[in-house]
C-alpha cells in the first residue's frame, strides 16, 4: 500500500512538474493558459498522495496529527485546483455553445442544496476529516475531474475534424483517463452515512457518526450494485488505491504526451508565423518599391507639367498633357477634364483614351446624374464594385467599351467649382483612396495651367496694348509733328514760289531736307525698337547687343556693350521686356537729346542690393539676392535736371523699373554727358522663362 | 434528515423561488413595458418565463418524492375544505397550469398583451396561495416553533428574497446568451436589468433585513414560551446547530451585502451589464444556500408535542 501511494504521489508530482516545465518553456496554444492551474494540481495533490503514504507507514502520533491536518488543507486545496483546471479546459480551449451558459443557472438549486447538505454533515461528531475528504471529492473532485474528462474529448472532435488524428488520440486518452478519475478519484470516497457515500465507500463497514456506533451494511440498489466497490474488490482482489494510481498513471501519461505534441504544433504553428511574416515582409518591400516607383513616376509628370506652365506653353497643349499623362499613371482607360458654362452646364473641354488625346472642338454636353453632384457637392467621388453602371452612362463618351469604374474630382478656383476632372476604366477594379488623392492633385495642376493661361492673356492684352500707346505717343511725338512741319512748309514753299523769292524757297527746302531726315530716322529706329520687343527669340543679351549694333548704323552713334553678367540675367520675363524698353528709351534720349558720339552700355550683376539708386523712389522689396545693373552713359552735352522742363520719357521709364521691383536714377551732368542707371531684381535659375521676348 | 426527507425542503424552496420570481418578473415587465413599450418588452422575457415553469415543475416532482404513493396524492383534493394541504395541491396544480399557459402563450406569440399579463398575475396570485397554505400546513398548535406568523412571514419573505436574487442571475444570463448569439434584443435587455439592479439590491437589503429581524423574534418568543418544546427547539438552535445557524445568517448577510456592492460597483464604473455575470451568480448562490440551510434548521428543530 505504502508503495502504492508512493507511486501515486509521484505520478501527480511528475504531472506538476511537467506541466510547469512546460509553463516556462512559453508558447501561445491555448491549454498552456491553464498549465498553471494543472502545475499547481499535480504538486499539491501529489504532495497530498505522499502525506497519505506517511500516515499509512505509522508514524508517531504527534506528527500523525500534523500530518492529518496537513492534509486537510491539501486536499481540498488540490481539489479546488483541479476544479479550476478543469473549468479552464472545458471552457476556454474550444468556446462552448451559447446555450451552455444556462447551465449554471439549471445547476444553482442543485448545488446549493449540495452546499447546504454538504454543511449538516459537518456537525456530526464524525472525525472532521472524514466530511473533508468526502466533500473535497464530491464538491471539487468530481466535477474537475468531468469537466477536465469533457473538455479534453471535445478537443477529440475538435482536432479529429481538423485532421489531426494523433492528437485526437491522445485527447481521446486524455479525456477517458479524467472521466475515470472522476468515478475512482471523485466518487469512491471514505465511509460515511449520507449521502452516496453510504453506498459508494472503500469500507464496507462505516461508522454511524449520528449514533456513535457501526452502521449496518448497507445494502445497493439499481446501477449501484454494478458499480459497487466491494463487487470490484472481491472480483479482482485489487484495492481502489491501485485503481487510483491506474488513473494517476492515465492522466499523467496522456496530459504530458498532449502537452508535448502541443508544444510540436505550436512550433510548427511558429514557423509558419515565420514564413507567414517573411512573405510578409516582402511583400511590403516589394510594394514600398513599386510605391516609390509611383511617386517617382508622379513628380516627373507634375515637374514636367509646372515646367509647361511655366514656360507659357499653351494651355490646351498642357491640358493635353496633364490628361494623358495622368491616364497613363492611373492605368485608365479614359480621362476627361470638362469646364461649367453658364455656372450649369459641363462642356468637355480635353479628352484622353487609349486612342488618341485631344481637345473637343464643337464643345459637347456632359449630363450625368453622378458629375452634378460632384460638383455640387465639391466633394470628390470614387465608384464602388457594388455601383450600378447606368449611373456612369455619359462619362466617356469617345469610349465605345462599358464604363466599369469611375473617379471624379471637381475643378475649383477659390473654392468656385469650374469644372471636374474624370477617369474611368474598363476593368472592374475600383479606384483607390491613393488613386482620387493623385487625381485631386493632377486637378490641382489643371486649375493652375488654366489660370496661368488666363494670366498670361491679360499679359498679352495690357502689353499690346502698352505698345500701341507707346507707338501712337511716338507717332504723335516724333512723325505727325513732322509731317505737320513739312504740311507748313510746304504752304510757304507755294507763298515763296508763287512770290518769286528763290533764296527763301531754297533755304525752307533745306529746312524740309532735315526733316524729312529726322522723321525717316525717327521711323528706322521705331522700326528697330518694334522688331526687337516684338520678335526676338535667341535670348535677351543678343538682342541687346542686335539693337545697339543696328542702333549704331542708323545714328552713326557709336555704341558699345560691356557686359560683365554673362548670357543668361535670370530676370524674369517681364523684367527684360522692361529692360529693353528702358534701354531704348534711354538710346532715343541720347540721339535726340544728347547730341553724344559715343555712348557705353554696361550690364553687370550685383549680389546685393546695396544702397538704393534714387532714396527717394526706392524700391519694392522682391527679396531677391541679385540684382542687374544697367549703366547708359553718353559723351554729350547732358542737361540740368533743375532748369529742364519735366520728361515724360524719363518718368516712363522709372515706373517700368519700378514695376518688376527695379529701380531707376538719371545722373545728368551739364556739358559732361549723361547717366542712366537702372537695377532690376534677378529671380532664380528654375524660374526664368525662356526665350522671354515672344509676346506673340 | 434522510434524503428522502429533504424533498421538502426542496419543493418549498423551488416553489417559493419560483413565486418570487415571477413577481419580481412580473413587476419589471410591467415598468419595462411603459418605458421601451409592449411589443418590445414582450419578448425579451421568454427565457425567464420557461425557467420559473422549470422550477415550479421540478418543486412538484420534489413534493411526488416525498410521498411514499406519490400517484395517490391527486386524492388529497377531497379535503379542501378543511385541509391546507388540499388547498397546497390545488394551488400549486393552478401555479402550474398558469404558468405553463402563460409559456405556451409567450412561446408561439400568441395572446393579446392585456391577456398575458392577467394571465400572469393570476398565476402570481394562485403562487402566493400556493406557498401560504403551504405554510399554515406548519402552523399547529403541537409545534411550538412552527405555531407563529413568523412561519408565514418567513416563507414569503424567502419566496421575494429568492425571486429577487435569482431574477438577477437569470436575466443576466438571458443577456450574456443573447449577446452570445448577436441576438437584437440584447440592447433592451441590458437596458431593463440596469433599471432594475438598483432597486432589486436595496429589495434584498431590506428582505434580509427582515428575515434577520425574523429570526431574532423567533428565538426571543420560543425563549419567553414556557412550552418545553418551544424550550428544547431553543437549545437545538442555540447549542446543536449553531455552527449551521451562523452559516445560515452568515451566507445571507454576505450574499446581499455583495450584491449591493457589485450594483454599486457597477453603476460607478459604467461595466457593462454582462460582466456582472459571475458575481451576481455567486451572491445568488450563497442566498440560496443560506436560505436552504435556514429551511433545514426549521425542519430540524422543530419539537412536537404529544404524539
Amino acid at each position: 500500500m505504502i508503495i502504492l501511494y508512493f507511486f501515486y504521489g509521484l505520478f501527480f508530482e511528475g504531472l506538476g512538474l511537467t506541466a510547469w516545465l512546460q509553463m516556462r518553456a512559453g508558447g501561445e496554444f491555448r491549454l498552456r493558459k491553464q498549465l498553471p492551474w494543472l502545475a499547481a494540481f499535480g504538486f499539491t495533490y501529489g504532495a497530498a498522495g505522499w502525506l497519505d503514504m506517511f500516515l499509512a507507514s505509522g508514524v508517531p502520533q504527534d506528527l500523525n496529527t500534523w500530518l492529518t491536518v496537513l492534509r486537510m488543507i491539501l486536499h481540498p486545496m488540490s481539489g479546488l485546483l483541479l476544479l479550476i483546471f478543469g473549468w479552464g479546459v472545458l471552457t476556454q480551449l474550444t468556446p462552448l455553445p451559447s446555450w451552455t451558459i444556462f447551465i449554471p443557472g439549471v445547476l444553482i438549486v442543485p448545488l446549493a442544496f449540495v452546499i447546504t447538505y454538504a454543511a449538516t454533515t459537518f456537525i456530526t461528531p464524525s472525525p472532521i476529516e472524514i466530511p473533508i475528504d468526502i466533500w473535497s471529492r464530491y464538491l471539487l473532485y468530481l466535477p474537475g475531474s468531468i469537466m477536465a474528462g469533457l473538455g479534453f474529448l471535445r478537443q477529440w472532435s475538435v482536432q479529429r475534424k481538423l485532421g489531426f488524428q494523433y492528437i485526437s488520440n491522445l485527447m481521446l486518452g486524455a479525456g477517458l483517463a479524467f472521466i475515470f478519475e472522476a468515478f475512482i478519484v471523485g466518487l469512491v470516497v471514505p465511509a460515511a452515512p449520507y449521502g452516496p457515500a453510504s453506498y459508494y465507500n472503500y469500507d464496507r463497514d462505516p461508522y454511524n457518526a449520528f449514533i456513535g456506533e457501526q452502521a449496518s451494511s448497507l445494502e445497493p440498489f439499481a446501477l449501484i450494485e454494478w458499480l459497487d466497490y466491494q463487487h470490484i474488490l472481491q472480483a479482482t482482489g485489487l484495492p481502489v488505491q491501485f485503481w487510483r494510481l491506474i488513473s494517476a498513471a492515465a492522466v499523467t501519461f496522456f496530459v504530458i504526451r498532449s502537452l508535448g505534441v502541443f508544444d510540436a504544433l505550436r512550433k510548427q504553428q511558429l514557423n509558419a508565423l515565420q514564413n507567414e511574416r517573411d512573405r510578409a515582409q516582402q511583400a511590403a518591400f516589394e510594394a514600398q518599391i513599386a510605391a516609390r516607383q509611383t511617386a517617382e513616376s508622379w513628380t516627373e509628370a507634375l515637374v514636367s507639367i509646372n515646367r509647361r506652365i511655366a514656360e507659357l506653353q499653351d494651355t490646351d497643349a498642357i491640358l493635353m498633357h496633364i490628361v494623358e499623362n495622368a491616364r497613363n499613371l492611373l492605368k485608365s482607360s479614359y480621362m476627361a477634364i470638362g469646364v461649367l458654362k453658364d455656372d450649369s452646364f459641363l462642356e468637355l473641354k480635353c479628352h484622353s483614351s487609349e486612342l488618341k488625346t485631344e481637345m473637343v472642338e464643337p464643345a459637347r454636353l456632359v449630363q450625368n446624374q453622378v458629375m452634378q453632384e460632384v460638383i455640387l457637392n465639391n466633394l470628390p467621388y470614387r465608384s464602388s464594385e457594388h455601383e450600378s453602371l447606368e449611373r456612369l452612362n455619359g462619362l466617356c463618351p469617345s469610349d465605345d467599351r462599358s464604363t466599369s469604374m469611375v473617379a471624379i474630382v471637381p475643378l475649383t478656383l477659390d473654392n468656385n467649382p469650374i469644372g471636374a476632372l474624370w477617369i474611368s476604366r474598363c476593368s472592374p477594379e475600383p479606384y483607390s483612396e491613393t488613386d482620387l488623392i493623385w487625381l485631386e492633385c493632377m486637378a490641382d495642376q489643371v486649375v493652375i495651367a488654366i489660370q496661368h493661361g488666363l494670366m498670361t492673356s491679360q499679359l498679352q492684352s495690357l502689353s499690346v496694348v502698352e505698345e500701341r500707346a507707346r507707338i501712337a505717343r511716338e507717332m504723335h511725338d516724333g512723325l505727325a509733328q513732322v509731317l505737320g512741319y513739312l504740311n507748313l512748309q510746304i504752304q510757304t514753299l507755294d507763298v515763296l514760289l508763287q512770290k518769286g523769292k528763290m533764296d527763301s524757297l531754297s533755304k525752307e527746302l533745306r529746312h524740309l531736307r532735315e526733316a524729312v531726315q529726322t522723321a525717316h530716322a525717327d521711323v528706322r529706329e521705331n522700326i528697330l525698337s518694334l522688331r526687337t520687343t516684338l520678335a526676338h527669340e535667341t535670348g535677351l543679351v543678343s538682342a541687346m547687343e542686335e539693337y545697339i549694333d543696328e542702333f549704331s548704323i542708323q545714328t552713326g552713334i557709336e555704341v558699345q556693350l560691356f557686359n560683365q553678367a554673362g548670357e543668361e540675367l535670370e530676370l524674369s520675363s517681364i523684367a527684360e521686356v522692361q529692360l529693353v524698353c528702358i534701354l531704348q528709351e534711354a538710346l532715343t534720349n541720347v540721339r535726340k537729346h544728347a547730341k553724344a558720339a559715343h555712348v557705353a552700355v554696361r550690364v553687370a550683376r550685383e549680389e546685393s542690393p546695396g544702397q538704393p539708386l534714387m532714396p527717394a523712389t526706392s524700391s519694392a522689396s522682391t527679396g531677391a539676392n541679385a540684382y542687374i545693373h544697367v549703366t547708359v552713359e553718353d559723351d554729350g552735352k547732358g542737361f540740368d535736371l533743375n532748369t529742364s522742363k519735366r520728361s515724360f520719357g524719363l518718368q516712363t521709364m522709372l515706373e517700368r523699373a519700378q514695376s518688376v521691383g527695379g529701380d531707376l536714377a538719371v545722373t545728368p551732368s551739364n556739358g559732361r554727358g549723361t547717366r542712366v542707371e537702372l537695377r532690376l531684381p534677378c529671380v532664380h535659375q528654375e524660374a526664368v522663362s525662356r526665350p522671354s521676348l515672344v509676346l506673340s | 434528515m434522510n434524503l428522502r426527507e429533504w424533498a421538502l425542503p426542496v419543493y418549498t424552496i423551488l416553489v417559493q423561488l419560483a413565486l418570487g420570481t415571477f413577481l419580481t418578473l412580473w413587476i419589471i415587465r410591467t415598468f419595462a413595458a411603459s418605458k421601451y413599450g409592449k411589443e418590445r418588452v414582450d419578448h425579451i422575457i421568454d427565457n425567464s418565463i420557461l425557467v420559473i415553469f422549470i422550477t415550479i415543475a421540478a418543486g412538484m416532482l420534489g413534493a411526488h418524492s416525498h410521498l411514499s404513493k406519490p400517484l395517490h396524492s391527486i386524492l388529497a383534493i377531497l379535503n379542501l375544505r378543511s385541509s391546507w394541504l388540499s388547498r397546497e395541491i390545488v394551488f400549486n396544480a393552478l401555479f402550474f397550469l398558469l404558468t405553463g399557459s402563460l409559456l405556451y402563450l409567450q412561446l408561439r406569440s400568441k395572446g393579446s398583451w392585456r391577456f398575458k399579463t392577467i394571465l400572469g398575475w393570476l398565476a402570481i396570485l394562485s403562487g402566493i396561495g400556493n406557498v401560504y397554505c403551504m405554510a399554515r400546513i406548519y402552523v399547529l398548535p403541537t409545534q411550538a416553533a412552527w405555531n407563529t406568523p413568523i412561519t408565514v412571514i418567513s416563507f414569503f419573505t424567502t419566496a421575494f428574497l429568492l425571486g429577487v436574487m435569482a431574477l438577477a442571475s437569470l436575466l443576466i444570463m438571458d443577456l450574456r446568451y443573447s449577446e452570445l448569439r448577436n441576438l437584437p434584443k440584447s440592447g433592451l435587455q441590458a437596458l431593463v436589468i440596469q433599471d432594475s439592479l438598483g432597486w432589486m439590491a436595496k429589495t434584498a437589503a431590506v428582505l434580509s433585513v427582515a428575515i434577520i429581524a425574523q429570526q431574532i423574534y423567533l428565538l426571543s418568543t420560543l425563549s419567553q414560551n414556557s412550552q418545553v418544546t418551544a424550550q428544547i427547539s431553543v437549545l437545538l438552535l442555540l447549542q446543536l446547530y449553531p455552527v449551521l445557524l451562523t452559516l445560515r445568517l452568515g451566507a445571507l448577510i454576505l450574499g446581499v451585502l455583495s450584491l449591493t456592492l457589485v450594483v454599486a460597483w457597477q453603476a460607478r464604473n459604467h461595466r457593462l451589464i454582462s460582466d456582472l455575470l459571475v458575481p451576481i451568480y455567486l451572491t445568488c448562490l450563497l442566498v440560496m444556500v443560506g436560505e436552504i440551510l435556514g429551511r433545514f434548521l426549521f425542519y430540524a428543530t422543530h419539537v412536537r408535542l404529544g404524539i
